[in-house]
Parts: structure tokens; sequence; C-alpha cells
């Protein structure tokens, strides 16, 4: 050491002591009435309103809101909840119609900050709550129906986002809950990522609006730049089949998470 | 829109007003005529889909993004992260950029696209870091491939792209062999450094660009070889305050406007930090999010829009004080420099205070030459011992022996940049390069330099005079330390945290 430091320049050696301190900050701001009423200072500005603030990622839930009774009847899987992160409400969310219960679905499953409803689109938009809007009903059964201009208008109209969302595994669900099952249904919400629709056509937006529901719907795990890089090459193409090769194709089993264990069991075919 | 920032002048009726001190938290109450400057009003973030369209679409300086993009062009997007705000973005900007720009690319068609993070002498990025920042989109759709990589200042295959009296300025390959480089950033200060020459040349030119002997004009060709090398499209985000989660909501508002939300939350937070000193305050500030608010987005050319983001920036963030203070009174606030760490390690405390609060002005100094420092911070000695062991040893071993810049450059500096230990911590265990911290000690002792005297209130009298500078108990012992410098009546200026502004002195 070529610094001489100052002899009373020692090291702070005593602990730091616990105190309690909550109830005398407490009592101290009672001279205030507890924040009722304040006296500003002289030359400090008055207050301003306050504003809507964007989802976070505490806001998104992945698990199902359970106070609904069907999401303890159902496998839920959803993906994509990321892309719905910094959105500001409202926002406009496009799913596709396959049966009478995907508006219970997706309710499950949508924050509840975004207030969303299916009634009066274009009333709701205007107050600030977000909105649902289905496909026509399908061509091919089972399949992603057509989506009307509605969605774009609405977006361009009130200048709000446009989120692609695919509802897989939705057809005949009703029915399907009618019989006595030994598994769950699986049922998949897939979110994409959102389309804005600033100075474009009507058209052009509905059809990147279609494109993206389809890909979400027939392809979900394919990567997202993928999926933007190969969006105006191939699309998948509906074919009809009939309904029980539908609804066997919908119930692929899912390649479950082997459960690891520690002890291992002895394969029966080893010794 | 947010309330511009403004100056209190403190009278017998003033309510006791908050001050930081690492991780603690105080109401006290100022003498009759402190002068309290206040930052603008923090606000809560928009979607900024809209402004970073425009800004791709309208540019300043160059031609709009989507038209220079086609088929066979080799991107690069950069993501400039030399100065990252503390606390960090809750919703990083740079991300809805990024995604942006990807998207557009997409559209052309652009097939060879690659992300390079340019974080110079900061700390690289770690895979679960690009997951979390850059988002789930970005992560699943390059890291797989590899096509996401944090530079690195010390590799071996940085390219040559011209030279500066003799010396060469290396670049990063991939953005040195690109046909178009998009570099992606935010402004969340009043320093002009250039993003792309800090962020990913080599050491060298890095040390030419921030060390002792740095100088305007050798600055300004090393940024013009760095521009001329590739052709450059930016885009930066102008940020507003830090607006802080319900936790600490009460850091958001001034003392007068707290409601019963705010009270508790500051009561409990002093009650936890008090309890349960390192844990509680791990707790609550260990790793705060905010929400910053845009106020401009600007694209274009990259010097252009370097210049312009500064002007907005200063513009949006600029508060009028009456005069130099005599003596300027700082509250140090550990997440407001330090990630992870809600205390501060000294020397970043050193540095936060002295740099960059006290000289975030406009020109004119915020304290008068000769004038006096009092900065609240315990100046415990933690360091973290992966991240930033070469200013452990720095606090330890150097400073110690000596003050003086220019012997520590002559017989440290050398050394440690080239420690494998230092080395292999910052390639991979993702630490600051040891070079880091000898800038920073070199800006700390000049702006020291400067001032009469640096007084710590509340700080650990072993460090702050291995700092140089000299620790008080109260803020009344600080000013009276101080009235043999200046006086015992002196004008006081206090800067109310967090948050950063800029003084523009009349």
């Amino acid at each position: 050491m070529s610094r001489q430091l100052e002899s009373w320049a020692q090291e702070r050696r005593e602990r730091p002591r616990v105190r309690v301190t909550w109830f005398s900050d407490v009592f101290g701001f009672a001279g205030s009435l507890f924040g009722l009423c304040h006296r500003r200072p002289q030359g400090a500005p008055p207050k301003a309103p306050t504003q809507r603030l964007r989802l976070g990622l505490t806001d998104l839930q992945k698990t199902p809101n359970l106070l609904q009774l069907l999401t303890w009847r159902l496998d839920y899987q959803v993906a994509g909840l990321d892309a719905l992160s910094g959105l500001q409400p409202p926002v406009i969310f496009a799913v596709n119609e396959a049966g009478v219960l995907d508006w219970q679905v997706l309710r499950a499953v949508l924050p509840s900050g975004l207030r969303a409803t299916i009634r009066t689109p274009s009333r709701s938009l205007a107050r600030g709550n977000s909105v649902v809007l289905f496909t026509e009903d399908p061509v091919v059964d089972g399949e992603v129906g057509e989506f009307t201009p509605l969605a774009a208008q609405l977006a361009s109209q009130y200048n709000v986002p446009i989120v692609p969302v695919a509802l897989v595994g939705t057809f005949k669900l009703n029915e399907v809950l009618g019989l006595a099952l030994q598994n769950k249904p699986h049922v998949s919400v897939r979110f994409g990522s959102p389309i804005y629709v600033r100075g474009r056509s009507l058209a052009e937006a509905t059809g990147e609006l279609q494109s993206a529901v389809g890909q979400l719907f027939h392809t979900g795990d394919l990567s997202w730049w993928t999926v933007q890089h190969r969006r105006a090459d191939d699309q998948p193409a509906a074919e009809a089949m009939p309904r029980w090769r539908r609804l066997w194709q919908q119930t692929t089993p899912r390649v479950a998470r082997t459960r690891r264990r520690i002890w291992r069991r002895p394969s029966t075919r080893r010794g | 829109m947010s309330r511009p920032g403004f100056v209190l002048e403190v009278d017998e009726k003033t309510p006791p007003l908050l001050t930081l001190s690492g991780a603690d938290l105080r109401l006290e109450r100022f003498g009759v005529g402190t002068r309290v400057a206040y930052p603008a009003d923090s606000v809560a973030s928009e979607d900024p889909v809209g402004l970073i369209d425009a800004a791709l679409e309208s540019p300043v300086g160059a031609e709009p993004l989507p038209s220079t993009l086609d088929r066979s062009t080799k991107l690069t997007i950069v993501v400039r992260d030399d100065k990252q705000p503390e606390p960090r973005m809750r919703f990083d900007v740079r991300r809805s950029i990024l995604e942006r720009v990807l998207e557009h690319a997409a559209r052309a068609g652009v097939d060879d696209v690659q992300i390079v993070i340019a974080t110079g002498l900061n700390r690289r990025w770690s895979r679960p870091e690009i997951s979390k920042i850059l988002g789930d989109r970005v992560a699943t759709s390059f890291i797989p491939d590899g096509l996401i990589s944090s530079h690195d200042v010390t590799a071996e295959d940085l390219v040559t792209i011209g030279d500066v009296d003799g010396v060469p300025v290396r670049l990063n390959k991939r953005v040195a062999e690109s046909d178009l480089v998009v570099s992606i950033g935010v402004a969340s200060d009043h320093t002009s450094g250039c993003g792309l020459a800090l962020g990913l040349t080599d050491t060298e030119t890095i040390n030419r660009l921030e060390g002792l002997y740095a100088d305007r004009a050798t600055t300004d060709r090393i940024t013009r070889i760095v521009y001329d090398a590739v052709p450059t499209f930016a885009v930066t985000a102008v940020l507003g305050q830090p607006l802080l989660g319900t936790s600490l909501s009460f850091l958001n508002k001034r003392e007068w406007e707290w409601r019963l939300p705010d009270q508790f939350a500051f009561a409990t937070a002093r009650q936890l930090v008090s309890a349960l000193t390192k844990r509680g305050s791990q707790k609550l500030f260990g790793n705060p999010l905010a929400d910053y608010a845009i106020s401009d987005m600007i694209g274009g050319d990259a010097a252009l829009v370097r210049q312009q983001a500064r002007e907005a920036w200063m513009a949006a963030n600029s508060v009028e004080l009456p005069g130099s203070a005599d003596v300027l009174a700082v509250s140090v606030w550990g997440s407001s420099f330090d990630n992870g760490n809600p205390v501060g390690s000294p020397i970043n405390a050193a540095h936060d205070a002295l740099v960059e609060q006290a000289g975030s002005h406009a020109g004119t100094p915020l304290v008068r030459e000769g004038g006096v420092l009092i900065a609240r911070h315990p100046l415990s000695r933690n360091f973290s011992n992966r991240t930033q062991s070469a200013a452990a040893d720095l606090f330890a071993k150097v400073l110690p022996e000596t003050l003086d810049p220019e012997v520590i450059r002559e017989r440290f500096e050398g050394a440690a940049s080239l420690d494998p230990w230092y080395l292999a911590l910052y390639r991979e265990h993702y630490a600051n390069h040891p070079l880091k911290v000898f800038h920073t000690w070199y800006r700390i002792r000049e702006a020291t330099n400067r001032l009469g005297d640096v007084i710590w209130v509340g700080g650990d009298r072993r460090s702050a005079a291995v700092l140089g500078h000299r620790a008080a108990t109260t803020f009344a012992d600080a000013l009276e330390i101080a009235s043999n410098t200046v006086g015992s009546h002196p004008d006081i200026t206090h800067l109310h945290g967090p948050g950063q502004l800029l003084g523009v002195v009349r």
C-alpha cells in the first residue's frame, strides 16, 4: 500500500440492526389523512389524469380460468401467449369457428384485462373493450372458414391490431363432451403475431389474416420466422374427409413428456 | 402527455421528501431554500408499432427501409447494448423494432439474416437473456441455427476496416461482410457515443474512444470509418422516465400526490429493507422492471439519427435551474446503475453520482468549479464475483496504491486487459470486460478533480477513503464538513431520483 489512508478510515464493523419502522412510517402519514388531503407545495404543478396500461407478462396466464366449469372438462394447450405481451387494449381477436363451444373455450384463456366480448363489436371498440370475431361456417367441416372483411374494417376504423387465433380440437366438442371418455378432450389455443391494418386495403389485410389463422391451425409448431417466410408460398390445402376421420385426426394423442424416474424399472428383456 | 420536470424551492410548509441511499428509503426534511429538481413525470408506454412504421417508412437522410430490401441482401440486424437504461425495460422496445424489421425482411424474401448484439465491453448476452429480451419468436427462430451472436471484443476473427494514425480499426466479421446493417437502439441519456463503434470493434479501438487519452478528433475519425465500412440504417427510440411496478409505485409519484396504496407501499418497502436487510432489498429491488414511454422514434442515416435522438431526449427531459449550485446533493439508488445488485458496488455508485447525475447537463455544470457533491450511499464493498471481478480487484489492490489515472494506466491496465482469468470470465461466463472498470475510474477521477470535495452520507469510511473521498454520518454533518469549502450558507440543489434529468443552467 503506497497510499496512506487516514487513521480514522475504518471499515464499518457493526452488524445492521433490525428495526421496526412500519408503524412509525404509517402513523407519520396521518398528517395528510393517509393521502386524502395533501398540501401541494408552492411551485409544484397540479396532477395529470391516469392512463391505460399495456399487457405485461404477469397479466398473461397460461392456466385457463378455473372458475369456468368447462375448463375442468378439457385438456388445454395454449401457445403463443408471448405475442400478446406489450399490446395495448383494445384488440380484435380473429378466431376460426368450428363449433358452438368456441367462445367458452377461448374466454377461459384470454386475459381478463382485455374485457373481450362478442356482442356489438363497433360499440365495444369505441368504449375500449376488446372484441372477438369468428369466421363464417367452414365449407369443409372441421377446417378453417372464411373471414369477412369486417375484422379488417373495424381494425382500420379504430386503429387497433388484429390478433389471429386458431382453435384446434373444438370440432363437435359439445357432442364429444356428451360421451363418457377415459381422457379429457385436447383443445389447443394458438395465438399468432398481431396484424396491423394501416394503410392497406381491406382485401389484402383479410387475406393475410386468413393465411395466418390457416397456418396456425395446420402447422402450429413451425417457428415464427419460417411461417412468415413461407406465408405466400405453400398454403396447406383443405381436403374434404368424412366426419369420423376429422375427429380421429383431432384426437391424435399428444407426445406426453415422460415423467423422469430416478429408479428405472428393470426392463423385462434384460437378464 | 407527461408533465415536464420542475424545480421546487423548499419552504417551511414543504412535506418531507424521498431520498434513496443504496437500497434504503427515507423521507427527510430539507432545509429552507434548498432547490429540489424533479425529473419529468413517468407515464406508461403505448404500443409503439405506429411509431416504428413511421420511422422505417419516413427516415431521415436515407431511403425507406422496405425499398432497400430484396432477396439477395445479406442483412445483419445489430441490437445496440452499450448503454441500457437501468432499471431494465419491461417492454423492451428493441424487441418490437426487431420484430417489425424482420416482418419487412420476410415480406421482401430476404434469406440471409443474422442478429448481432453489440455489447462492447459490457456483459455479453446469454441464451436465456436473449429469449427474455428479444422474445420467444426471435429466439426460437434464430438461436437453434446459431444466427444470433453477442459480439466478443477479444475474438480473433475481427476484420480490419481501416486505420487511424497507423493503428488498425477492427470490426465484427459478420457486420463487416454484410450488404446492409440495421442498427436498433435506445436513447435514454444525453451522451452521444456511437453505439456501433463502441459495441462492435476491438479492445484497442474502444480504448482510443473511451480510454484515458481519448480526444474528439480521433473519435470522429474512427466513427466515420465504421459508418463508411457498411451501409447502415439506424432506428433509435427516445425513452422517457421509468414507471415502476406496484410494489414501488411511490417512486413514480411526487410525495404530495401519494395516496394510501403508495404510502403503504413505502412503509412496507422501508420495513422489508430494515428488517431483512440483504434479503429484503434483494426481493424488492433485485431486478425491478420499469415501463418507459417512447417520446420519439427516429430512423435513417446513422449519424443523423444519433444526433437527433440525443436532441430529442434532451428536449423532453430538461429541467431549467436558476444557477450553478455550491452544493449538489444526489440520491444514489442501487437499481438505477447496477443490474441485479440492489445496493450497488462502490465504484459504480461513484460513477453514477459524479458522472451520470452530476454530469447530466447541457454545457454549464450543475455545481460550480470547486463546489461540493454530497451523495447518499452506504459504499459497502459488494462486488459480483462473476461479473465485476476486475472491479473488485481494482478496488482492493490498485486504488490503495494510487489514484492517479496515468499511473494506473501505465502499470495496471495492460496486465488486466490480458489477464486470462478476466478474459475467461468475459468470454464464457458473461462478465464485464476488465477494461470497463478502468474507463469508469478515469471518468470518476476527471469529475472529482473539478470539485472541491465529495462527501458520502452514510458511507463506509474506509471505502470513501480508498476512493479519495470523504464520509459523513448525516446530511447535516456533511454540510458542516462542506462549510470549509463553500461557506455556511451555500446554494444547495438536490436532484430527486429515480430518473435521469438534464439540468439546463440559465
